[in-house]
């Protein structure tokens, strides 16, 4: 059993937020590239109106929703899995917890954006907190995420209370600049471990844990609603909610494993986040996958034993038209990562990386399955020449804007890890109990 | 030629109407002395004693002439103006509804001709559409024109998070433009395809003196979705709306239904018969939007389907090139 | 630019190309002027003339334009087109018209024309007729009834025989027929009135009974108002648990207060917490 020490481990992390090195200026500046490439996607729209997207008449929503729902995904199993692996004290959860928080906090972050880019006029946003209708299921989402994006902040802002005033009283030490110590005195809030602040603080973090669970469950809930209380085939669905939340955690696992192998990488966390961390992961994913394909099984059949009309024509268009879209985020999505945890031999960090980037693939793409054939199939049939309102094709705005996206998510992770370590040392050096061990527990 | 004469105004049925109008308005401007007296007085007169706006018009011997705009007027005087906020109280003691008699269409696409030209829409928006329905390759194809129903259960009003869409108490579902985000939310809550939205700056001149009601919905915003609005301007004046007031077939009825009535401009029959022994019925009652629109079954037709095909534009003929019934007959090579 | 105008401009184009400009200086068009005449319950005269030009299948409504109304000849009145290209005179009831020698009374209009409109006129002829309307129960059957007479040089009554008349319910957006009936030889009629007609809340219909564009009397109409509908409840019926209200059902309400103030008073409670620790914070640690 190790038990770690603030000294060493301060010592140990302290270069990683003294110094930048080559390559993640290099990666900064690539990502910077994108944001700007998506910046110009922004003015093209924001000049020529949205008729430079792929969206038309039928197919309202198109990618920017599907990475509206992509982002929040992730936040929301984010929350979701920080919050359980808080509240049962599991042992291992220690290196990894402060990604798990970032993740949350970034995707959050971006997701929202999405939607300002898919609204036809989104400087009267405003409107929705002037002229509230609290009937839309727009309107419950609006209030859930400004609930969760508060709560996962101060959620995660808890959690970085002691890693602060750890940086703070040893600032002395490190070479950084000014403002940034000043930072750290100003955000550690003067803590210093009395006994009493402990204790507020541990309680406060037991509350914001199952705060955030019950939130995540809801927010992704009412997103599903979103569309599942609309008439329109395939969405149409009671499952949608308890779907939706599924395949939040489902991706969000995966990205998790995705930033395990990054920082553990970038930062040579070799000796923290071991291959039994990207294991025990894996074997929540494989869980996880297993409900999402079950989900995803229980919602087909019964539209396809049904055959109501429109939902018959939907399945035809995704056997058809989505065929390869469909097996992907259906079955590969679903199958290859579970065959490569199922057996212990291909159990390797990298395979396992590999699994998790085919899940998220395939996530989003099960979103896209999810937004733009439905469209693609109004009730009354599309009479139109116009090839573009028939079928949709994102143009090379919105592809910019996703691109941007994804880059900003990076571009956040990168300065996170720059300003406090990318693992917690006061978690690290916490002991829950006297019993539970902090080597990763093989469960599988 | 015939055509022109179809599309003449009705005098008389414009008539008909103004004997009571007036009586209720009570024209008493009797001179003592003189039996005579123009009237009615205090008649809109909206349009600028010369303009100095110039409309070209053709004379009997061919010739064209320019004709100062002050005296001449392609719309009617508008009504009394409705503001947005105005707009939310339907017309008192009222309940519209609309029936559409499938048995009579022929595509003429009259109705979207005088929607678009009466709200100043693009070509290309559509707010009252007319489909090649076939139900089934075994079932025989029908014209289908359809406007937004006005559902007494509205899913887009329901979910719109800024309430820019709302029902009135006359039935008739608004849009207003300056308060809609654009979320497009309603668009996928209407299971009828009703709503259009404006994806540029729509490219159409209006004039420059109308004054944005939702009640008419000129002029469409970018970023903004608009619909059929069942005329609500042109009713507050006791008017048909446009569409049905330009089907030459007289396939469009209108009304109220409370005073179980509608007309096509030419025939007004008590709603309650009309359904009854015509056997109408909603178009996808399943769903439960209770639709303010019902429609008569295409039986007993006047005339083939193939006289709405036949006419058309190529570019429109393209529309139905998927329809089961146009790819046997029309599109097959031989 | 407006489209619909451009078609015209474009017509307009060619055919200035293909004219010596000289040649239209001449040239007006005619508007052309509808002129219909209604005999009022009230026993006025309404004359409606309607001035427009039909050209490529658009109408363009010649509007505030002056026209010059004559009734029998010597009276001229002045009146402007309206908005609707309308211009109306209304005789009052009981006024002395000159009448031709066949007792009939000619009425005329005339658009003097202006610029390049040119002039344009129109004229009725019709005889006067009277028309009485009751609305009585006989025999417990709701009865209209509807008399036609011309009245004679001393002022007495003869009846119109063999006239048909159209007999409606007045509606918002056009006059439903109920029936129609030709008088006998006493110039009388009697028709049915159908006893489920929806009518306002009090049960009040408009009975309109018209005598229409008759070759001699022109159009002659009487209206009554009669509680013979059935009344009609006109408010708003809002369907149970309907969700597209203006306000929102108050379960929804009642769900969302909970639930935010649930989860928003434990944010606070954890926000205090975090001004307690900077609190202790500034306090000296105690060894
Ligand atoms: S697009 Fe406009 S009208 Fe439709 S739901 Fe959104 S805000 Fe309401």
């Amino acid at each position: 059993m190790t038990t770690y020490n603030s000294d060493t481990l301060f010592k140990e992390f302290k270069p990683q937020i003294e110094q930048t090195s080559r390559s993640w200026f290099i990666w900064f500046g690539f990502f910077i590239c994108c944001f700007i490439f998506g910046v110009v996607g922004f003015i093209r729209q924001l000049t020529g109106g949205h008729i430079v997207t792929g969206m038309r008449d039928n197919v309202v929503w198109g990618v920017y929703i599907v990475n509206f729902i992509f982002f929040m995904g992730i936040s929301y199993a984010g929350a979701l899995i920080s919050g359980v692996l808080h509240l049962f004290r599991t042992g291992w959860r220690k290196p990894i917890i402060r990604m798990v928080e970032l993740i949350t906090v970034i995707s959050l972050v971006i997701g929202p954006v999405f939607i300002l880019f898919c609204v036809g006029r989104f400087e009267r946003i405003p409107y929705l907190f002037i002229y509230p209708r609290i009937q839309s299921p727009i309107m419950w989402d609006v209030i859930a995420i400004l609930t969760d994006l508060v709560g996962c902040i101060i959620f995660v802002y808890l959690s970085y209370i002691e890693d602060l005033a750890l940086l703070r009283d040893r600032s002395s030490e490190l070479k950084i600049p000014k403002w940034r110590k000043k930072l750290y005195k100003w955000f550690s809030l003067g803590y210093k471990s009395t006994p009493s602040q402990v204790k507020r603080l541990i309680f406060s973090r037991n509350i914001m844990a199952a705060m955030i669970i019950a939130i995540a469950i809801i927010v992704y809930s009412v997103l599903a609603w979103i569309f599942g209380v609309t008439l329109q085939p395939g969405w149409h669905s009671t499952i949608f909610g308890p779907y939706f939340v599924i395949a939040a955690v489902y991706s969000g696992t995966g990205v998790l494993i995705i930033v395990m192998y990054l920082f553990r990488r970038m930062n040579h966390l070799e000796n923290y986040i071991k291959k039994q961390h990207f294991v025990n992961i894996a074997v929540l994913l494989f869980i996880i996958g297993a409900f999402y394909g079950y989900f995803t099984f229980a919602d087909y059949l019964t539209k396809w034993y049904g055959s109501v009309k429109m939902d018959k024509e939907l399945i035809d268009k995704l056997f058809k038209d989505y065929y390869w879209e469909f097996i992907v985020a259906n079955y590969v999505g679903v199958l290859v990562p579970m065959i490569i945890i199922a057996f212990p031999k291909l159990r390797t960090i990298n395979n396992i990386t590999i699994g998790a980037i085919i899940t998220i693939f395939a996530l989003w793409m099960n979103r896209y399955l999810i937004v733009v054939p439905t469209l693609e199939t109004p009730y009354l049939p599309i009479q139109d020449i116009r090839p573009d309102w028939v079928k949709y094709k994102a143009t090379w705005v919105e592809w910019s804007l996703t691109l941007a996206g994804v880059s900003v998510y990076f571009i956040l992770f990168m300065i996170a890890s720059k300003l406090a370590p990318i693992i917690s040392i006061s978690e690290m050096v916490h002991q829950d109990h006297k019993h539970v061990p902090d080597e990763p527990v093989q469960i599988l | 030629m015939e055509d022109t004469n179809k599309d003449k105004p009705n005098s008389r049925r414009k008539f008909l109407q103004l004997g009571l109008g007036l009586g209720a308005v009570s024209v008493a401007t009797a001179v003592a002395g003189k039996a005579l007296a123009a009237g009615p007085e205090g008649g809109e007169k909206s349009a600028p004693s010369a303009s100095g706006e110039k409309v070209k018009v053709l004379t009997t011997d061919g010739k064209v002439v320019e004709v100062d705009a002050a005296q001449l007027s392609l719309a009617k005087a508008s009504g009394k103006f409705v503001s947005p906020s105005e707009s939310h109280i339907g017309i008192p003691g009222r309940k519209f509804v609309m029936v559409i008699d499938l048995s009579k269409c022929k595509n003429a696409r009259k109705c979207i001709e005088a929607c678009q030209e009466g709200h100043y829409l693009p070509k290309d928006h559509e707010w009252m559409k007319v489909f090649l329905m076939q139900d089934a390759n075994t079932t025989a194809p029908y014209w289908f024109p359809k406007p937004c129903f006005h559902c007494d259960n509205p899913l887009c009003v329901s979910v719109c998070p800024v309430g820019a869409t709302y029902k009135r108490s006359d039935g008739i579902v608004l849009v207003d433009t300056d308060r809609c985000i654009g979320c497009k939310f309603c668009m996928t809550g209407c299971p009828y395809s009703a709503r259009v939205f404006n994806w540029n700056k729509p490219e159409v001149e209006y004039p420059s003196d109308m004054k944005y009601s939702p009640e008419r919905a000129v002029p469409q915003k970018e970023g903004t979705v608009g619909k059929c609005v069942f005329c609500a301007d042109k009713l507050r004046k006791g008017e048909l709306p446009r569409c049905v007031a330009a089907c030459p077939m007289g396939v469009l009825y209108f009304g109220d239904i409370l005073e179980d009535s509608v007309t096509n401009g030419t025939e007004t029959v008590r709603f309650s018969e009309l359904i009854r022994n015509r056997a109408g019925y909603r178009h996808l009652e399943n769903l439960g939007n209770m639709p303010s629109v019902y429609y008569l079954p295409p039986v007993d037709r006047q005339f083939p389907v193939d006289s709405g095909y036949d006419d058309l534009k190529p570019e429109l003929k393209e529309r139905f090139k998927n329809i089961p019934y146009i790819k046997n007959t029309k599109l097959k090579k031989p | 630019m407006n489209r619909k105008p451009s078609y015209v401009l474009l017509l307009a184009a060619m055919i200035l190309i293909a004219q010596p400009i000289c040649a239209q200086e001449s040239s007006k068009v005619a508007p052309t002027i509808d002129f219909t005449y209604l005999k009022r319950t009230d026993g006025s005269k309404l004359l409606q003339a309607k001035v427009y030009l039909f050209q490529n299948r658009k109408t363009y409504l010649v509007v505030n334009q002056d026209v010059l109304f004559s009734a029998g000849g010597d009276s001229i009145t002045r009146a402007t087109t309206d908005g609707e290209g309308i211009a109306y005179l209304l005789i009052q009831p009981g006024a002395k018209l000159k009448e031709n020698p066949d007792g009939t009374t000619t009425f005329k209009v005339n658009y003097p024309g202006k610029d390049t409109l040119d002039a344009a006129n129109a004229e009725i002829t019709v005889r006067d007729m009277g028309m009485a309307m009751h609305l009585e129960v006989l025999d417990s059957v709701r009865t209209v009834h509807v008399k036609l007479f011309e009245t004679g040089k001393k002022g007495d009554t003869i009846p119109v025989s063999g006239q048909t008349v159209d007999i409606y319910v007045h509606r918002m957006l056009s006059l439903q027929k109920i029936g129609e009936e030709t008088t006998g030889d006493n110039g009388e009629l009697n028709l049915e009135f159908p006893r489920d007609l929806p009518g306002e809340s009090d049960g009040s219909v408009t009975v309109v009974a018209r005598v229409e564009e008759n070759e001699k009397y022109g159009n002659v109409e009487n209206s009554q108002v009669k509680d013979w509908g059935i009344p009609v409840d006109h408010s708003v019926v809002i369907t149970t648990r309907a969700l597209w209200t203006q306000i929102a059902p108050w379960w929804m309400i009642i769900t969302l207060t909970i639930l935010l103030t649930g989860v928003w008073g434990h944010y606070i409670y954890v926000i205090v917490q975090l001004v307690m620790i900077k609190k202790d914070g500034n306090k000296p640690v105690l060894k």
